[in-house]
């Protein structure tokens, strides 16, 4: 594949081969990728890149890793599209095309010293898993360090078996629930917000963080706020589809804001003056 | 400032064409369309641009620097690799109104914040803007003068103004202006005080003719910022076909989609922009399927809202909106800015 220099202010993307794949579920592929040209993506936790297929299309996908020594990162792809079938279709070896990253992250600094509660919800363990890996890298920036996961049932969970190794922390409190488990499941069953009541570290001193459908982040909210949690330090990241990443196409606009700009992670006080958010 | 005598508007053309090649609005007789409508095209040779009062075009001046289709990449699909595809073709627009020269000044200005959009940028700095002063409304839909873009101020080189039947004057606005005034000063005449005088009496009448300039009392940004929930949004979206004919049409929307090209051999293709807007459904769809502006009134609010809140909050200027009225003129169930900020304002009337 030829090498092209990376303009963070183009279109053109730059390239990144397919190390590693793996089927997380029956529609959810995993990708390790490493980029052509050597240089690492050097993502803030909860940005998002766009990734494509000459001929096919480009699409926003969240990066899923936080940086690390390897320079890979990693990235999880839903079959919705065209392009997102294209890309199940990929072998180890190819590689795609990648512009980013975008967005702001999440706000790893303004958590610091404090106690952090990640909150995800099915899908929003993508984007939430490059904060969980940075947490834990650097676990000692952080008070308690709680992680909260819902799915709706156990055959979609993502990462089991890094869910198994995180759960195995003696520095972490991991919570896992499902909406229907079948007959014989062991784990927790029921909607995440049972599970905030009984968190660790004080709610005045908490960052949450919370990435999940709409709905979900509703409720989610809700409860934080009655347990305690400030409004400030109450994050989400958002789904829109950016076209561009750049802050031109228009897709992603919520009121005046630009998600690909402003967010995809906005706090709960940003989010209560865009109304069309949630 | 220098004067242009219409006897000389052919040496002024041909001079002009050794900057690019110059492009005005021409009239199309469209046997599709109904009736006759003006089009930016590249004058023929020889041929004279009209420089007189009409129906503004059907698509404004900004189309030719942010075309509805235009190509940003190329790709090789064997090898992956990309080219950026900047047109630099040197253009010379002539005969382009007020209202328009306007949506190019604020397209500047937001084209050039944040990562400035290259490709827009491109054609522009090689492009030279020659405006046309209007002496009146050109057509019965347009509001520019309750948008404080009837006179030209900015977005332009050279302005001309037709003060006689026989003479332009021609002011600059630009360094490019400046150099092409005085390259060109063989083909100009120098201006006399009375010509200057003659100038400021021509722009007296103008702003007479395009009327008061009050229509409303209140500020359209505050109107739209402080009526998200007025009934305003729903009774008119009512009626919205969501054809998207206003947003195609505006000279100062940008939302573009991508997609991709590849003809046959299918060895390389192309990824390209094509306008999309707002009010078109889907717009603000996600993966799975939930779509973030499904309802009209929404729609119809947030067009509304970033014309006159959302872009100048984040680039400044004043609206969004030049009042030129082509989404007005072309909407088929008849919604447009003026309408909706004059129920704005009453509603507000009404609640104190």
């Amino acid at each position: 594949m030829t090498q092209q220099a990376r303009d963070p202010d183009s279109w053109t993307p730059w390239r990144a081969r397919i190390t590693e794949t793996a089927m997380l579920t029956e529609t959810e592929r995993f990708f390790r990728l490493e980029p052509i040209d050597g240089q690492a993506l050097g993502q803030v936790p909860g940005q998002f890149v766009q990734v494509c297929l000459p001929g096919i299309g480009e699409a926003p996908i969240s990066v899923a890793s936080a940086p690390n020594e390897e320079g890979t990162f990693d990235l999880v792809v839903r079959k919705v599209g065209n392009l997102t079938e294209a890309l199940h279709r990929t072998v180890e070896g190819q590689s795609v095309g990648i512009r980013g990253p975008f967005g702001r992250g999440f706000p790893v600094d303004s958590c610091r010293g404090r106690d952090l509660v990640i909150i995800a919800g099915g899908i929003g363990l993508v984007p939430l898993r490059s904060l969980i890996q940075h947490g834990l890298m650097h676990r000692n920036r952080f008070k308690s360090f709680s992680v909260l996961y819902g799915a709706k049932r156990p055959a979609e969970m993502l990462f089991k078996e890094e869910l198994i190794a995180w759960q195995g922390r003696p520095d972490t409190d991991f919570h896992i629930t499902v909406d229907v488990a079948p007959s014989g499941y062991l784990g927790h069953v029921g909607l995440i917000t049972t599970l905030i009541p009984y968190l660790e570290g004080s709610p005045a001193d908490t960052s949450a963080i919370v990435v999940g459908p709409p709905v979900m982040f509703r409720f989610v909210l809700r409860e934080l706020l009655a347990h305690g949690v400030p409004e400030d330090h109450i994050w989400a990241s958002l789904e829109r589809h950016m076209k561009c990443g750049i802050g031109q196409c228009g897709h992603c606009q919520i009121n005046g804001a630009l998600t690909c700009r402003e967010g995809p992670v906005f706090s709960a006080q940003e989010l209560s003056r865009l109304p069309e958010a949630i | 400032m220098v004067m242009l005598s219409r006897v000389r508007l052919a040496a002024f053309i041909d001079a002009l064409r050794r900057h690019g090649e110059v492009v005005a609005p021409r009239p199309v007789l469209d046997p599709q369309a109904s009736g006759e409508y003006r089009r930016y095209e590249e004058l023929r040779s020889g041929e004279l641009p009209e420089l007189a009062p009409g129906k503004p075009a059907l698509l404004p001046a900004s189309h030719l620097f942010l075309p509805p289709r235009e190509t940003m990449l190329s790709y090789e699909l064997e090898s992956g690799r990309f080219t950026e595809v900047l047109d630099r073709e040197p253009r010379v627009v002539i005969g382009v109104p007020p209202c328009e020269a306007h949506a190019l000044a604020l397209l500047d200005q937001a084209l050039s914040q944040g990562v400035p959009d290259r490709h827009y940028r491109a054609r522009r700095e090689n492009a030279t803007v020659v405006s046309l002063a209007c002496a009146e409304p050109c057509w019965e839909q347009c509001f520019c003068r309750q948008m404080g873009t009837h006179r030209a101020t900015d977005g332009f080189d050279l302005l001309l103004t037709p003060i006689d039947a026989e003479r332009f004057t021609v002011e600059t606005n630009t360094e490019k202006g400046d150099a092409l005034t005085a390259e060109l000063s063989g083909v100009f005449a120098p201006a006399l005080d009375a010509d200057r005088a003659a100038l400021d009496s021509w722009n007296v009448r103008c702003d007479a003719a395009f009327g008061p300039s009050e229509s409303w009392s209140a500020d359209p940004r505050a109107l739209v910022e402080d009526g998200a929930d007025d009934p305003v949004w729903s009774t008119e979206a009512e009626r919205c076909l969501s054809c998207g004919a206003c947003v195609l049409l505006c000279p100062t929307c940008t939302c573009f989609d991508m997609v991709e090209s590849v003809p046959l051999p299918c060895s390389a293709g192309t990824r390209e922009r094509c306008r999309d807007g707002c009010m078109i459904p889907g717009f603000s769809a996600v993966a799975h399927g939930a779509d973030f502006r499904s309802d009209r009134a929404e729609r119809l609010r947030h067009r509304t809202r970033r014309k006159f809140a959302y872009q100048p909050e984040r680039y400044g200027g004043g609206s969004y909106c030049v009042g030129c009225g082509r989404c007005h003129a072309h909407c088929p169930v008849d919604i447009g800015p003026i309408g909706l900020l004059k129920e704005l304002e009453k509603d507000r009337e009404e609640a104190r």
